[in-house]
């Protein structure tokens, strides 16, 4: 019934497949199941008919993305933040990473290590009360050091100025500490020859750097580069959202498609819409990572993601 | 290896030095704010300001937690609970996952990354996973609610292990051991994992914060205060008191609902405090492993 | 070598585990357990309500023959048990109309979702109180017509809440949600420092109740005169901080006598009945927000106004403000005072005036999933008649939460206070007849309720009383309005900003955000809703 390749084949692919199955089950279940549910973001919710019932409704969820004065700003804020994001994350958590990596104290990398992932473990109300803390124009940290020199106090909160330099200050601020660990096992993976040879041909810590870790640390920019494309349309709620106090002055630079779903949906319960904003994300990311991942198979295939 | 330091090397950690104290003192300022906050009293927090050293201590706002302890005790034991048990299954089934996908030889190996890969794209959202967890799975008011839906395993973990098996396991490796007969499972127990500790501890931490901060499954999918975690515990407190004072409500209740007892700021950075003080005094022992499971790697060469 | 370092990952794994399992002690085997516990008890559960009455029957068998569950949605203030007050409940209402309740209570920030979630998941849900969502949940269907229960088993509802109130919740002639009976008639209040008055010797019963706008701006110009006083003699205080966050809001800048028609976007503008304008445009509205930024230049505004997280009655407590505005009705100096430890007086700047959202803001829907519409009536029916119930799910469990006192109120109990308290929702303004519930606090005036029902049945009310509209068609304008709003409102209502520019830019963003056909779609309806009753 089977020719004897076949068979040899199956034999070899067999565990691999044992392997993946949790793994599979889990994500089958958890992620596609659910998927089954996109299609809300085509319906007007109707629940005395039941999700399945509800009357379709074309792309009708859709116009409120685009149909506004608003949607080249959110639009444009989001990507612009992404980018920037991206990039200064990208190199401060590998500067980070390489600069925990060559600790030589073991206490030294533990405590920097500790004290740089804190921030991430707070959650956003609390990130946004301390950066209250700081801000406030009447009880705030800073004002308060301008005040004692005799300077005038900053508007912080409505001033949307400074608020691009502030959000990202605040990203790499939480995010340091996670994207500093995931290069920093990854350099920590590298084969400690490589140095010890470079190191008898004369190469200083810099060249090392230059020449040995970043390059192998390519691989994982790429990857995470991708990912962080698919995400180009997001936003982190919480960043945009709870950090400016949600103060109406600063929505020039603080408004991104997240915070305005949100804010367009307080007044109204409307599931079909926010499931059409997260479908649109989605679409736009999935598109952007297709071709990421084309270019990148197109100058170095071993790089790609599938 | 240790070597007398040359004179670029010494520049070199100098260098590394001030930077890194400098992160640490941008990550740790803004924390000294928030605990000296919620030991400032309140008045002086009302009427001068924040600072950096209270003029007066007052520790009202872990006494109107300390009322609550027994709650917020019940909440630890839920949160080390779902935390300890989610984290070991899903270092269990994300390398299982990872580990064929980094294989050349795995012949599905790119249709499965893909599936994986899309799973980060698109979610369903949560309506139609609270249906298929409540209506299918009968998780509601259950503590497997509070581990499985959602952070069991995600495809970000699966794709950074597989991505360290491709660049830091050689093939000439596996060759070897398969020429000495050793069975795929074999292989992966005995020679891979050993060899992917720096790999397991950054995915475990990270899975392990994530259990640890999660609040939104116990906001879904749980009721009963018995099953309360912590975060979900002081995130209902912190999300009520925004809603409480928000004007849907003080316009929908008149002025009655404003003389619902409000905690004041202060009490909410206690409550903060509160949820990553654990954290902070339990990582340090759980580091301990962490920078073992990465210096026993290092050494692999 | 290899067999080492499987062993250290194992050890390594072992000890962690091993080390917070340790920490955990004892607690952790007996929440896991409890979990456990729970997990079956709410799968039994799921059955018995598949099963219906059937397994019900058994206990409530002898008095009744049949006992219905239902399961009753409402939000909570904290995290209390509910469990608690639950039982008590079913003692009196099992036996005596056949109705066990379950109560889910649910985290006020999420209420909404989870509602939401439960009736498109199909869990039973049957009674469901609601804050501010009755149109919404109209439009989407959410909500069962009551007029098959209302009279058989509901019958207490219609006496105690009135015609005219429930007109509120009728859609098309159908009954479909029955409004909180509470004080309706809430108008706007200064909040002042009685000590301020005294001291200052403030000309407070110089305001009045004012009955048109212009009278409610010579009540603000002496209000200013007065913040003037207090600024020269206490430069050290404000004289107002908002009194209610997102949007954070001073409040005082809402033009009295304007029915809002659910969401402001589109009002009837005082004496108005039939033609929706725009308020933001309106003369009244530009004239008040003067008030806000002429007091904001002279000092007397909190300066964080607009971002600020504290309640005012922080700042009241800890003396940093002169007072505030609010919406209130009677005894509210007298709230103030007891949560706060400051004397305060709060004077009634405009008399009442009841427009159909300050009805139908509050109260209690049953579910158009719900398969016990019976028994969910027959359980309104008890929390607007029985005040066994009301002061259950009021106050909790007479001897444990509180314990009434010699003057009629009622209090903690000795060793119980709202810290130690395992109820405290504090909800009296919520569940169904609060004239019913006693009054909290040793020493209040408990001559309060029938203030509070005089007056609801003395107050002006709107003249389209009843007409609540649907925004489905226009949700895409909404959308985008909100947006504007939620960006120029607090900034022009805390006085942060010169309306004289930026009031004129807030218009234009309304209108390109497409507030002139949500005004004709109102428009339209109001003139299809007249029609038909009136």
């Amino acid at each position: 019934m089977e020719t004897k390749k076949k068979s040899s084949m199956l034999r070899k692919q067999w565990p691999f497949w044992v392997m993946i199955a949790p793994g599979m089950l889990y994500l089958l279940i958890n992620n596609y199941g659910p998927m089954c549910g996109l299609f809300i973001a085509f319906k007007q919710i109707d629940y005395s008919k039941g999700i399945w019932k509800s009357p379709w409704i074309g792309f009708e969820n859709f116009t409120y993305l685009f149909k506004t004065d608003a949607a080249f700003l959110i639009t444009k804020n989001t990507i612009l933040y992404n980018l920037l994001f991206i990039a200064v994350g990208t190199v401060m958590g590998i500067a980070t990473g390489i600069m925990l990596s060559e600790l030589r104290k073991k206490f030294e990398t533990k405590f920097f290590q500790t004290v740089i992932l804190l921030p991430y473990l707070l959650s956003w109300v609390i990130c946004a009360y301390i950066g209250y803390a700081f801000l406030s124009k009447d009880t705030g940290l800073i004002n308060g050091i301008l005040r004692t020199f005799g300077m005038e106090a900053v508007d912080w909160y409505n001033d949307p100025g400074k608020w691009p330099f502030i959000l990202l200050f605040v990203n790499v601020w939480k995010g340091l500490g996670y994207s500093s660990i995931v290069y920093m096992s990854t350099i920590i993976g590298i084969d400690r020859s490589l140095y010890e040879s470079a190191m008898v041909d004369g190469a200083t810590k810099l060249a090392q750097i230059r020449y040995i870790t970043i390059p192998l640390l390519k691989s994982t920019v790429i990857m995470l580069t991708i990912m962080s494309i698919g995400r180009m349309f997001y936003s982190d709620f919480g960043l945009f959202y709870q950090m400016p106090m949600n103060s109406g002055t600063l929505y020039s630079t603080t408004q991104t498609i997240d915070t305005y779903v949100y804010r367009a949906l307080m007044q109204q319960s409307n599931i079909g819409m926010s499931s059409a904003a997260g479908f649109y994300q989605s679409i736009v990311g999935f598109i952007l990572v297709l071709t990421a991942n084309a270019i990148v198979r197109k100058f170095s295939a071993e790089n790609a993601m599938f | 290896m240790a070597n007398v330091l040359g004179r670029g090397e010494k520049i070199f950690q100098v260098v590394i030095h001030i930077f890194l104290i400098l992160f640490a003192l941008c990550a740790i300022l803004p924390l000294w704010v928030l605990v000296a906050g919620s030991i400032t009293g309140e008045q002086e927090l009302i009427l001068e300001g924040y600072s950096f050293l209270p003029k007066s201590i007052s520790f009202t706002a872990y006494k109107y937690l300390f009322y609550k302890a027994k709650d917020i005790l019940n909440a630890y034991g839920i949160t080390l609970i779902i935390t300890i048990v989610g984290t070991v299954t899903s270092l269990v089934i994300t390398p299982l996952l990872a580990y064929p996908l980094s294989r050349q030889d795995f012949r599905a190996r790119n249709v499965v990354s893909f599936l994986v890969f899309f799973t980060m794209l698109f979610n369903g959202g949560i309506v139609p996973s609270y249906i298929m967890w409540t209506q299918i799975f009968h998780m509601k008011n259950t503590i497997w609610a509070l581990i499985i839906p959602g952070l069991l395993m995600n495809g970000f973990n699966v794709i950074l292990m597989k991505n360290y098996f491709a660049q830091n396991i050689p093939v000439e490796l596996i060759e070897a051991a398969k020429i000495d007969g050793a069975g795929e499972f074999r292989i992966f127990a005995k020679m891979i994992l050993p060899l992917s500790l720096p790999i397991m501890a950054t995915v475990g931490l990270f899975v392990g914060i994530g259990y640890w901060n999660d609040w939104t499954n116990g906001l879904y999918y749980v009721t009963k205060p018995e099953l309360y975690s912590l975060q979900n515990l002081l995130n209902r407190i912190l999300q009520d008191v925004q809603f409480l004072s928000s004007s849907t409500v003080s316009q929908a209740a008149g002025g009655a609902a404003s003389m619902t007892e409000m905690p004041s700021v202060s009490i909410r950075m206690a409550i903060s405090v509160v949820g990553i003080l654990p954290i902070m005094v339990l990582y340090p022992f759980f580091q301990k492993y962490f920078v073992k499971g990465i210096t026993v790697g290092a050494v692999k060469g | 070598m290899k067999l080492k370092r499987v062993a250290a990952l194992a050890c390594a794994a072992m000890m962690t585990v091993g080390m917070l399992a340790g920490c955990g002690g004892g607690d952790d085997a007996g929440a896991s357990a409890g979990g456990q516990g729970a997990g079956a008890a709410g799968a039994a559960g799921g059955t018995e309500n598949a099963g219906g009455a059937a397994a019900g029957s058994d206990d409530g068998a002898a008095a009744n023959g049949e006992v219905e569950e239902i399961v009753f949605a409402t939000f909570l203030s904290k995290t209390v048990d509910m469990k608690q007050i639950e039982d008590e409940i079913n003692k009196i209402t099992e036996p005596k109309i056949g109705v066990r309740v379950h109560i889910e209570g649910i985290s006020m920030a999420n209420y909404t979702n989870q509602i939401g979630l439960m009736q498109s998941g199909g869990e039973q849900l049957d009674l469901m109180g609601f804050i501010g969502t009755y149109s919404p949940w109209l439009a989407n269907n959410q909500l069962m017509s009551m007029d098959g229960y209302i009279d058989e088993y509901g019958a207490g509802i219609k006496e105690v809440v009135g015609e005219e109130f429930l007109k509120s919740t009728t859609s098309g002639g159908s009954l479909y949600a029955v409004p909180t009976y509470n004080g309706k008639a809430a108008v706007m209040n200064i909040v002042l420092r009685k000590d301020l008055i005294e001291e200052l010797d403030l000309p407070v019963d110089q305001l009045k109740l004012a009955a048109n706008l212009d009278e409610y701006c010579e009540n603000l110009d002496l209000i200013g005169e007065m913040f003037a006083k207090i600024k020269e003699a206490h430069p050290e205080l404000v004289c107002l901080v908002p009194a209610s966050t997102a949007p954070n809001s001073l409040l005082f800048t809402r033009v009295p006598f304007v029915d809002n028609l659910n969401d402001s976007r589109g009002v009837l503008m005082p004496g108005e009945d039939s033609t929706v304008t725009n308020l933001y445009e309106s003369e009244d509205y530009a004239r008040l927000l003067q008030y806000a930024y002429e007091w904001n230049q002279a000092g007397y505004i909190l300066e964080d106004a607009t971002t600020t997280q504290e309640a005012a009655n922080t700042y009241v407590q800890n003396g940093r403000t002169a007072g505030y505005f609010i919406v209130g009705e009677e005894g509210q100096a007298e709230q103030i005072t007891t949560a706060t430890g400051v004397e305060v007086e709060s004077i009634k700047l405009v008399q009442p005036f009841i427009a159909t959202t300050d009805v139908n803001s509050l109260g209690f829907a049953i579910s158009a999933t719900s398969e016990h519409p019976e028994a969910a009536m027959k359980f309104l029916n008890e929390m607007y008649t029985n005040a066994d119930i009301v002061n259950l799910l009021d106050w909790g469990i007479e001897g444990v939460h509180y314990e009434v006192k010699p003057d009629g109120t009622v209090d903690f109990p000795e060793g119980v206070d709202a810290n130690t308290t395992t109820y405290g929702l504090n909800m009296d303004w919520f569940f169904g007849n609060q004239f019913l519930s006693y009054i909290w606090g040793e020493g209040r005036d408990t001559s309060v309720y029938e203030r509070l029902d005089a007056n609801n049945k003395s107050a002006q009310c709107t003249p389209v009383m009843g007409f609540s509209y649907d925004s489905t068609k226009v949700s895409t304008q909404i959308a985008s309005v909100s947006n504007v709003v939620s960006e120029y409102q607090p900034g022009l209502e805390c006085g942060a900003v010169n309306p004289e520019t930026e009031l004129p830019k807030f218009i234009e963003a309304l209108n390109s955000a497409g507030l002139q056909e949500i005004i004709a779609e109102k428009q339209a309806q109001l003139d299809a809703w007249k029609a038909e009753n009136q």
